[in-house]
């Protein structure tokens, strides 16, 4: 490839999710290779090369996580979004902290994908920094009342709603209406933000 | 003063004054009881009875057999040995001026296992009871006084059938007559589970085992009784856990399957969303290959035929629930089902009201599969009020009834009803209004009522709540 552009590497086990993502990949002009398994991507893989990886995180053979463990270890620092299906959000979150960037779950909408991949390429080319400054999390974490923190803390784990529920003894509703708070008072668009936010303080250690 | 003619005789022998007091002895009364001549005789021995003696000795008639009386005698060792003393009387003069003859039996060995016997008897667990040819009954051990509440003296002498219950209790004397004639065994040696009878006339499980034995000539029969009513209880338990957990069993296979299926659905939507929404930019773009942009609609179009086969198996695992059928009384099914349900009930502050009709004809179902059904509109129903909160009402009701030719069940609550947007919608496989709700719970119920030829369907209550109900057909004459 002359093209000096970074591509999108995406590595999923079904076919039609592959074909698809890399059509609506073709369509926004975006230059992409897709694989089926984990190791064939390693196989082909240029370390020299730009770009991302867009990696399901269940696959049969290696699976996602397997995979960043190793490019990890080959020191390669393609950013990677994760695609997440039902259930997978505590793997995801050890994902991240594991240092992905992002993670989207299936199925998703076409501009939710692009935004993580475009602002994946953004942290590759070191545009952007990962995650707002510690101080700027640590004021907007700080707005958050005792039970929203709390809600907070387990939802950032990847507890599902219902567990979050039992875990405090209220009700699944009203985990919803504190979630849903958090989100707007701490500005995430996301659960991945969520996460992040999380991870980034518990690097910080404790006090914070 | 010896005694020449049985100085020798390996049996120890005494002779004793009319007063009672030792006259002379051999030499294995010597070796066993020293120097004692002169002493009252009664004296030489422990625990003896006195009393029975005198009154047995005054009317004591020579020519019958000897009088034998107990009495034990303290060893140099330290230990005890038990004897029968036989008495006889030497002269012809009144009974207080007659001497006595007395020769010491030693029935040690004899007493001690006689006892250990009924040691074991009294302490054994189960109850033992030993009956002779005609069925009555001649021990009666403790274990068997604890079982049937009599005591031995109640029992003893007196026909074994009494602890039985009808019939047996009339043909017991039948039985016993049966295999005195034929030999041909029932019961002895074989045991079996069988319900005996207590005092008060209650009936206690128990497992009987019976044996013949054969003492001195005469033929008598023991039973060994075991009280089966904790074993029978923790059967019964045991029975109704398995059944439980069948049910849970099954309703969380289907939770679990309908999991790894959300999670197998997601692929085919997310491509048909890619295919879509990348199909649409390019159209808005103006700019396209309709080969193209065909073959995307062709993937689309695949793509959506493959998550219809993933719903497909999922109603076919529904069906594939091997179907057993029974003519079964629903009443019964439902006051079952609720024991499953009332721990949701009551952390939600929901309460249950029955209103189940008397004499409801009995149908024919698969039970576990009904009471599938069953159980989810009543989760449904508690999801109902209590996802707003109660505020309309925490009761729900369930309702049998039968309408001429079908019995109805019906699970009312007090929620906020189904809403006229979602009446077409209700039924539809991945519907749902509930948060982490899979949207196959009303679908499948309703696969599952239409194969046993019922509907299940739904009405709104005129004064709020819903009211989801099935049908199912009562059996006609001549079906099979």
């Amino acid at each position: 490839m002359t093209d000096n552009r970074p591509t999108i590497f995406v590595v999923d086990d079904d076919e039609p999710v592959r074909d698809s993502i890399g059509m609506l990949l073709e369509t926004e002009d975006m230059p992409y290779e897709t694989f089926p398994d984990a190791q064939s991507f390693l196989d082909a893989y240029d370390p020299s090369r730009r770009g991302c990886l867009v990696l399901d995180i269940r696959m049969p053979g290696m699976s996602g996580l397997e995979l960043q463990a190793r490019l990890r270890e080959m020191n390669a620092t393609l950013p990677i979004v994760f695609i997440t299906g039902h259930g997978d959000v505590p793997m995801a979150v050890e994902a991240m902290k594991r240092g992905a960037v992002d993670f989207i779950r299936k199925p998703f909408r076409d501009e939710e994908l692009l935004d993580r991949i475009n602002e994946a390429l953004q942290v590759e080319a070191g545009q952007r920094a990962v995650a707002t400054s510690l101080a700027e999390i640590r004021a907007k974490i700080e707005t958050l009342t005792p039970r929203e923190r709390e809600v907070f803390d387990r939802v950032a784990q990847g507890q599902a709603n219902k567990v979050v529920a039992i875990d405090l003894g209220i009700s699944e509703r009203t985990v919803e209406i504190h979630r849903s708070q958090v989100m707007h008072k701490t500005g995430a668009r996301s659960l991945a933000d969520l996460v992040r936010m999380k991870i980034a303080l518990e690097r910080a250690g404790p006090g914070s | 003063m010896k005694l020449p003619e049985t100085y020798t005789l390996p049996l120890p022998v005494f002779v004793a004054d009319a007063g009672g007091c030792i006259e002379s002895v051999n030499a294995a009364f010597e070796a066993l009881l020293p120097r004692r001549e002169g002493t009252p005789w009664f004296d030489a021995f422990i625990d003896i009875d006195r009393e029975r003696f005198h009154r047995e000795w005054g009317e004591f008639d020579r020519r019958a057999a000897p009088l034998t009386i107990k009495g034990k005698v303290a060893n140099t060792g330290g230990g005890v040995r038990y004897f029968d003393v036989v008495c006889q009387a030497l002269d012809d003069e009144q009974p207080d001026r007659q001497r006595l003859l007395g020769i010491l039996l030693d029935v040690t060995e004899k007493t001690l296992r006689e006892a250990e016997n009924l040691a074991i008897l009294e302490t054994a667990v189960d109850a033992i009871i030993m009956i002779d040819e005609g069925g009555i009954v001649e021990t009666f051990n403790r274990a068997a006084t604890e079982l049937f509440g009599y005591e031995p003296e109640e029992v003893i002498g007196k026909s074994v059938n009494m602890l039985m219950p009808e019939p047996h209790r009339s043909r017991h004397d039948q039985y016993m007559r049966r295999y005195m004639e034929t030999g041909e065994k029932r019961i002895i040696g074989i045991g079996r589970e069988l319900h005996a009878q207590h005092r008060s006339g209650r009936l206690i499980p128990i497992y009987l085992a019976v044996n013949e034995i054969h003492v001195h000539g005469r033929r008598r029969f023991t039973g060994v009784i075991r009280d089966m009513s904790e074993q029978q209880a923790t059967r019964e338990a045991l029975a109704e856990q398995r059944e439980r957990l069948a049910h849970v069993g099954r309703l969380s296979t289907m939770g679990e399957m309908t999991a790894s299926i959300a999670h197998e659905i997601n692929q085919p939507l997310t491509a048909i969303s890619m295919y879509a929404q990348s199909s649409l930019k390019l159209i808005q773009r103006g700019d396209y290959d309709p080969a193209k942009l065909a073959a995307a609609l062709e993937k689309l179009n695949t793509q959506s035929l493959r998550a219809g086969a993933i719903i497909e198996r999922i109603q076919r695992f529904a069906r594939a629930q091997e179907s057993k059928r029974e003519l079964l009384d629903l009443n019964l099914l439902l006051k079952e089902l609720v024991k499953l349900a009332e721990g949701d009930a009551r952390i939600h502050d929901v309460t249950i009201t029955f209103d189940l009709a008397d004499n409801l004809p009995m149908v024919y179902c698969d039970a576990i599969q009904i009471q599938q059904v069953a159980l989810n509109l009543i989760r449904n129903a508690i999801d109902a009020m209590k996802d707003i909160n109660l505020e309309r009402g925490n009761a729900m009701s369930i309702l049998s009834r039968a309408i001429g030719d079908h019995v109805e069940v019906a699970v009312s609550d007090q929620g906020p009803g189904v809403a006229p947007d979602q009446v077409k919608l209700l039924f539809k496989p991945f519907h749902t209004t509930k948060k982490d709700g899979m949207g196959m719970g009303l679908s499948i119920c309703r696969t599952i009522i239409a194969e046993h030829g019922g509907e299940l369907s739904f009405r709104n209550n005129p004064d709020g709540g819903a009211t989801f109900y099935f049908t199912l057909p009562i059996p006609q004459a001549g079906d099979d």
